[in-house]
């Protein structure tokens, strides 16, 4: 026996499960439950503010059983020494004498033990004057590992990543000393929060110092979109040629010439064009954008053409439309289903 | 069995290939058919003669107007697809009836919040992808609690009339192997490899971005890399 190949999975191996009996089955079920409800979703309207409702009850009645001991926790993992109170106006809580105090009989989380000791006098008489902690608490201690918003942002919970984030140091922190994996869950994070400007310099830097990682296909590609969605075409068609020169054969490696066509074109460089134009057909002779390519390139050489030249034309194609890019302040597949690029042509 | 004698539908791929494939994005599957096409399956079910032959927009169109056939032909077109979807990314097709009624019911709901009609399909499919993963995941927090026994690997489900032995010890093994993974490395995997959508396709029915789909597809790839075993090698013993 062995383990140095892996099969592929032969498709005609694998079952057609669509017998008629059940696709007539599930019909039958189907046609009861169309015909008893309207196909609008007006019930959902009511019971969701009543649902919402008695969540944020629920929420009160626990946040107020468990508010001391977070409070607790909370206070303590602020070590400045200098950190005011919040409420209280400008001035610094004075320092108490350590032997003046009285402790707290509240025990203490495991991991605000370890940040009182690093000030204790600070950290414990910000907490008996506690406060929800504001945003006048600079310099936040790094008490999230900064592995957590790589699992929440893995888990597709990237609002509750961006904030692990921020609390471990921010986004500057975390890309100095990222991984180029790391890198793309940075800009994936980033878009979500519609950090564009982040995005595009995680993926960078991924490009400018990881260019012979895995992930750099990746990288250049979702650049490419990140740019041309922000008008940036010439730096889209760098991003996607570098794509190209990464990965010639990849899964978008056909979508990546038809862009830096679409670039091109876009531009009014109706050389660079050609020239993309020429490479796209040689490398992809039945390439799917193909005929619309050519047709706009030859409407743009065409008299008529430098009238549309004087007004660049939209990004053409369902490609350029990518869902995943689209919408920056979504998760970055939130609104996936509704858009998704070619998917109905591969279909 | 020895190397000879092997199904010439069984192609073996090299360990490094798939890793290289993994790693870098490009795709083994650039040259085998793409994923079922539209099919309608109206007509292969003898009802080609009341079937317009109407896209998938125009269709998405009429349901929103309320019309009860446009919504039959939308089922009708696309049942195959959930069907073999749901049992493949299971593993088996226990309540998959179930999975594809319901997926079609949230679907017609929901329709208001398909943009892009064209799309119904793929849409479909991130629905009955996120019905399976509960499920899953249901299943295996039951089982982690002994209330439940996992779900076997069903090789009659799976494989066809016409799979040779060999291609039915592969899925039973690949199957199996796939079980013990997270639900979402074992779903991306399953639908990069098994339903051979494309990185794009797979990352819109999960509803995650490409980086994640990746990931996945690669953590599941680098485990079956690991402890897939080919008991037709020539080295057996």
């Amino acid at each position: 026996m062995t383990r140095a190949s892996f099969p592929e999975i032969p498709p005609a191996a694998l079952k057609n499960h669509a017998q008629p009996e059940h696709v007539e089955r599930v019909w039958r079920r189907l046609e009861l439950d169309v015909a008893g409800t309207p196909r609008s979703r007006a019930a959902w309207y009511w019971w969701a503010p009543v649902a919402a409702a008695g969540v944020f009850a629920v929420g009160v009645l626990v946040g107020a059983r468990l508010q001391a001991p977070l409070a607790e926790v909370a206070a303590v993992a602020e070590p400045s020494s200098a950190l005011p109170t919040p409420g209280a106006g400008p001035a610094v809580e004075p320092v108490v004498p350590s032997a003046e105090r009285h402790e707290p009989p509240v025990q203490k989380h495991p991991r605000a033990r370890r940040a009182s000791s690093a000030s204790p006098t600070a950290a414990e008489t910000y907490t008996e004057s506690y406060q929800p902690l504001g945003p006048a608490a600079s310099e936040p201690a790094p008490v999230i590992d900064t592995a957590e918003w790589e699992r929440l942002a893995e888990s597709g919970d990237f609002h509750a990543a961006k904030q692990a984030l921020d609390r471990s140091g921010g986004f500057e922190r975390a890309a100095a000393r990222a991984s180029a994996g790391q890198l793309l869950v940075l800009a994936d994070i980033a878009r979500a929060s519609g950090g564009r400007e982040h995005a595009t310099q995680a993926l960078r830097r991924v490009l400018s110092s990881y260019v012979s990682a895995p992930e750099a296909p990746l990288a250049a590609w979702t650049l490419g979109n990140l740019l041309e969605q922000a008008g940036d075409r010439s730096g889209a068609a760098e991003a996607y040629a570098t794509y190209r020169r990464l990965s010639p054969t990849g899964d978008f490696a056909e979508d990546a010439a038809a862009r830096q066509v679409d670039a091109a074109l876009s531009q009014g460089n109706l050389e660079l064009g050609r020239r993309a134009m020429e490479e796209y057909a040689e490398n992809f002779p039945k390439g799917r954008r193909l005929a619309e390519l050519r047709k706009r390139l030859a409407a743009l050489e065409s008299p008529e053409g430098a009238a549309a030249l004087e007004a660049p034309a939209e990004v053409s194609g369902s490609t350029a439309s990518e869902p995943d890019e689209d919408d920056d302040s979504a998760e970055p597949r939130a609104d996936a289903p509704a858009t998704p690029p070619g998917s109905a042509r591969e279909h | 069995m020895g190397a000879t004698n092997r199904s010439p539908r069984l192609r073996l791929v090299p360990l490094d290939e798939l890793e290289a494939e993994a790693k870098s994005g490009t795709s083994l599957s650039a040259g085998l058919p793409q994923p079922a096409e539209a099919q309608d399956a109206d007509a292969s079910s003898g009802r080609a003669g009341r079937v317009a032959p109407e896209l998938d927009d125009e269709l998405v169109a009429r349901v929103r107007r309320s019309e009860a056939q446009a919504f039959e032909l939308l089922y009708r077109r696309h049942a195959e697809f959930a069907f073999n979807l749901a049992v493949r990314i299971q593993g088996s097709a226990v309540d998959v009836e179930d999975v594809v009624h319901d997926a079609f019911l949230k679907a017609r709901e929901r329709l208001e919040d398909l943009r892009d009609s064209a799309a119904f399909r793929p849409w479909l499919g991130s629905i009955v992808v996120r019905l399976v993963r509960t499920r899953l995941r249901r299943r295996k927090l039951l089982a982690a609690l002994g209330l439940t026994a996992p779900e076997p690997v069903e090789i009659e489900t799976l494989a066809s009339a016409d799979a040779d032995p060999e291609a039915r010890a592969l899925l039973a093994q690949v199957y199996a192997l796939l079980q013990t993974l997270s639900a979402d490395d074992r779903i991306a995997w399953t639908l990069r490899y098994v339903e051979r959508h494309r990185l794009e396709a797979v990352s819109v029915m999960m509803n995650c971005s490409l980086a994640t789909a990746k990931r996945r597809i690669a953590r599941a790839q680098r485990f079956l890399n690991d402890h897939f075993v080919d008991p037709f090698s020539k080295s057996s013993p």
